[in-house]
C-alpha cells in the first residue's frame, strides 16, 4: 500500500508580480515500509516538495496537485487532522539539530511536550520513563544526563538524536529527514545513518530522505528519486554513475571526489541549475547535458519506464544513442 | 550586570520597599495637619521639614511611593499585556490580520499621547484607577511593534517550525515557544515603561488631572509647593528628587537589562 501519494503538485512562490516555481508537476508514490531519497542540487525543488508533504509551506506558497499522506488528503485536512498528521503520521528531523530545539527549554520539556501533546496529560513517572526509553532509544547512552540537559549543552550529534526521539515521541509511521547529516562533522554523520538505519528497522518506518549527497541516498535508501527543474528526472534503485539513466544523475555521481581517484580536481556539472519556472519545448537539462542533440532542444521527455521500476525522464536513458 | 545596572537596581529596590511599607517607614500620620508648625524647613523631628498645612513631607512623600509605584506598575502591565498579545498575533498570523493591527498602531501613534490622556482624563474624572487604566490603554503601542518584530524572525527559525511539525497547537506555539525567545525584549521595555509611567503619573497630578488631594503623590506635592518655591524649598526640592530618582533609576536598570539580556555584548562589561 502506498503511504505517500503524490500526484500532480505544483508549486510556486509568489514575489513582486510574478511566480517562481519550484515543484512543477511532481506525481510520486511511496510504499509502506519503503526508504527513498529525493536527492538534486539546490534550488531543484526538493525542500519544498518535502515541506508540502507536511503542508509547511510559507503564506505565499501556491498550490495545486494532491499529496495523500496514510490515506489522508493533506492540503484537505483541517487544523485538527493536519496536527494528527504532523507528528503521529509523519515526524520529521532537521538540517541543524542545534537550531531546531528550542534553547529555553530542556530536553526534559521538549520531549514530554511532544509526548503530551498527542496522547493527553500522562501521569509523571510514566512521561520520564517514555521519554528516557525514546531517547536510549535513540541511541543516547547516557540518558538521564541528557534527559536533564538543555540544547546547548549538548554536541551536534547528541541533539540529532534528541531530534529523532522527539520526532518519534508520537509513534509517526513516516520519518522525514531533511538534510538530516548537514550541520554534523563527517564521524558523527557515519553515527546517525546508522542510528536512522536503526530506527526505520525497529519503529517499522517509511523513510524519506532529502538531501544532496547521493552517497547518503545510498546509505540509507534502497530508491532514489533525483530532482531537476522541479521535475523527477530519474526514480528507481541507482546505486553509482554507471547503473544511473539520466546524464544528469550520473553526473551527480561523478562529482562527489573519492578517496581512491587519483585525480587531484573536483568534477563540477557546467552551467547552472536550470529554473523550474521553464516550460520550453526542451529537455531541461539539455544545456548541461553532454548528450544533448537536436532533439533534445526541441522536444520535451517524459518521465518514462525504462526498467521495471525504475523512471527516467530522457530521450537517451544512459546516455546510449 | 554592570555597576550602572547595579546602582539602578538598588534604588529600584529601596523604592519598592518604601512603597510596599510606606505605613512602617512613615514618621508620622501623613495627613496630620499641625498648622502651627507649617512651612518648618527640615529639621530632627521632620527630616524634610513641613508643608503649608504643617505635614511631615518625608511621611508624604513615601505615601506617594505608593501611588507612583502602583500606577507605573499597573498601567505598563496593562500596556505589556496588550501590546505582547497583539504583537504576537500580529506577527504570527501576519497577512490581513497584521495589516489591521499594524495600521491600528499607526493611527494610535498619530494622536498626541498626552493630549489623549489628558481629554480622557476629562472625561473619565481624575482618579488613580483611571489613571492607571488610561496610561495603560494609551502606551501599548511600541511593545507591540517590539513583539511582533521579534515574532516575525523567531516564528521562521527552524525550532519553531520543528514544534509545529510536532502537531503542536497553534495557541501553543505562539505563547509556548515563540514568546519566550521573544521576552528580553519586553522585559527591557517594561522596565523603561515604568518610568514613563511614573512620569505621566506625576505630569498629571502636578496638573491636577492625576492623584487628588488630600492623598498625596510626588507630582501633587510638587504643584503645592510650587507657589512656596521662594520661601519654601523642601517642598519643591524632595518631591522632584524623588521622580529625578525613580525615572532615572528604572532607566538605569532598564538599559542594564537591555545590555544583561543581550548574548552578543560581552557581560563583564
Amino acid at each position: 500500500m502506498d503511504i505517500i501519494n503524490v500526484s500532480n503538485l505544483y508549486v510556486k512562490y509568489a514575489a513582486r508580480k510574478k511566480y517562481n516555481m519550484a515543484v512543477n508537476g511532481v506525481s510520486l508514490d511511496i510504499k509502506e515500509g519503503e526508504s527513498a531519497a529525493i536527492a538534486g542540487e539546490s534550488g531543484c525543488g526538493k525542500s519544498t516538495l518535502a515541506s508540502a508533504l507536511l503542508k509547511l509551506l510559507p503564506e505565499n506558497a501556491q498550490v495545486s496537485g494532491n499529496v495523500m499522506l496514510d490515506g489522508i488528503d493533506v492540503f484537505a485536512a483541517g487544523e485538527e487532522q493536519l496536527r494528527k498528521i504532523r507528528g503521529n503520521t509523519a515526524g520529521m528531523i532537521f538540517q541543524d539539530p542545534g537550531a531546531s530545539l528550542n534553547p529555553l527549554f530542556s530536553v526534559k520539556q521538549q520531549i514530554e511536550e511532544a509526548i503530551t501533546a498527542h496522547f493527553g496529560k500522562t501521569e509523571k513517572e510514566e512521561l520520564k520513563r517514555k521519554s528516557l526509553e525514546l531517547l536510549s532509544d535513540a541511541g543516547i547512552t547516557d540518558a538521564q544526563r541528557v534527559y536533564n540537559s538543555y540544547p546547548h549543552q549538548l554536541s551536534g550529534g547528541l541533539q540529532q538524536r534528541v531530534m529523532a526521539a522527539i520526532a518519534l515521541s508520537c509513534g509517526p509511521k513516516i520519518l522525514i529527514a531533511d538534510e538530516p547529516t548537514t550541520a554534523l562533522d563527517v564521524t558523527v554523520q557515519a553515527q546517525i545513518v546508522e542510528l536512522l538505519k536503526k530506527l526505520k528497522e525497529e519503529h517499522k518506518l517509511t523513510l524519506l530522505l532529502i538531501t544532496h549527497d547521493l552517497h547518503l541516498a545510498n546509505a540509507l535508501a534502497s530508491r532514489i528519486i533525483v530532482m531537476y527543474a522541479g521535475k523527477i528526472a530519474e526514480d528507481g534503485a541507482v546505486k553509482s554513475a554507471k547503473t544511473a539513466l539520466h546524464p544528469y544523475t550520473a553526473a551527480l555521481f561523478k562529482i562527489i571526489p573519492s578517496l581512491d581517484s587519483p585525480k587531484r580536481h573536483f568534477e563540477v556539472i557546467p552551467g547552472e541549475v536550470a529554473s523550474a519556472e521553464h516550460n520550453g519545448n526542451f529537455c531541461a537539462f539539455s544545456p548541461r547535458c553532454p548528450y544533448a542533440d537536436d532533439r533534445c532542444r526541441s522536444e520535451k521527455p517524459e518521465l518514462k519506464e525504462v526498467k521495471p521500476g525504475h523512471f527516467v525522464r530522457c530521450f537517451y536513458p544512459g546516455g546510449k544513442k | 550586570m554592570n555597576k550602572m545596572m547595579k546602582a539602578g537596581l538598588a534604588v529600584v529596590i529601596l523604592i519598592v520597599i518604601a512603597a510596599v511599607f510606606a505605613p512602617v517607614i512613615a514618621p508620622q500620620d501623613y495627613r496630620k495637619q499641625d498648622v502651627s508648625n507649617r512651612l518648618m524647613p527640615p529639621s530632627k523631628a521632620h527630616v524634610m521639614g513641613t508643608d503649608e498645612l504643617g505635614r511631615d513631607v518625608f511621611s508624604r512623600l513615601v505615601r506617594g511611593t505608593r501611588v507612583s509605584i502602583t500606577v507605573g506598575v499597573l498601567a505598563v502591565l496593562i500596556s505589556a499585556v496588550i501590546g505582547v498579545l497583539l504583537g504576537i498575533i500580529a506577527g504570527y498570523f501576519g497577512g490581513v490580520i497584521d495589516n489591521i493591527i499594524m495600521r491600528g498602531v499607526d493611527i494610535f501613534l498619530t494622536v498626541p499621547t498626552l493630549f489623549l490622556i489628558l481629554m480622557l482624563i476629562v472625561f473619565l474624572g481624575p482618579s488613580v484607577f483611571n489613571i492607571v487604566i488610561i496610561i495603560g490603554l494609551t502606551s501599548w503601542t511600541d511593545i507591540a511593534r517590539i513583539v511582533r518584530a521579534e515574532v516575525l524572525y523567531i516564528k521562521k527559525l527552524p525550532y519553531a517550525e520543528a514544534a509545529a511539525v510536532l502537531g503542536f497547537k497553534k495557541r501553543r506555539i505562539m505563547f509556548g515557544h515563540i514568546l519566550p525567545n521573544a521576552f528580553a525584549p519586553v522585559l527591557v521595555y517594561i522596565t523603561f515603561g515604568v518610568s514613563g509611567a511614573i512620569l505621566a503619573e506625576s505630569g498629571l497630578s502636578f496638573l491636577g488631572l492625576g492623584v487628588q488631594p488630600p492623598e498625596p503623590s510626588w507630582g501633587n506635592i510638587l504643584t503645592s509647593g510650587k507657589d512656596y518655591i521662594d520661601t519654601a524649598w523642601w517642598l519643591v526640592l524632595y518631591p522632584g528628587l524623588s521622580i529625578f530618582a525613580a525615572v532615572f533609576s528604572f532607566n538605569l536598570l532598564g538599559e542594564g537589562l537591555r545590555d544583561y539580556l543581550n548574548p552578543k555584548l560581552d557581560r563583564e562589561g
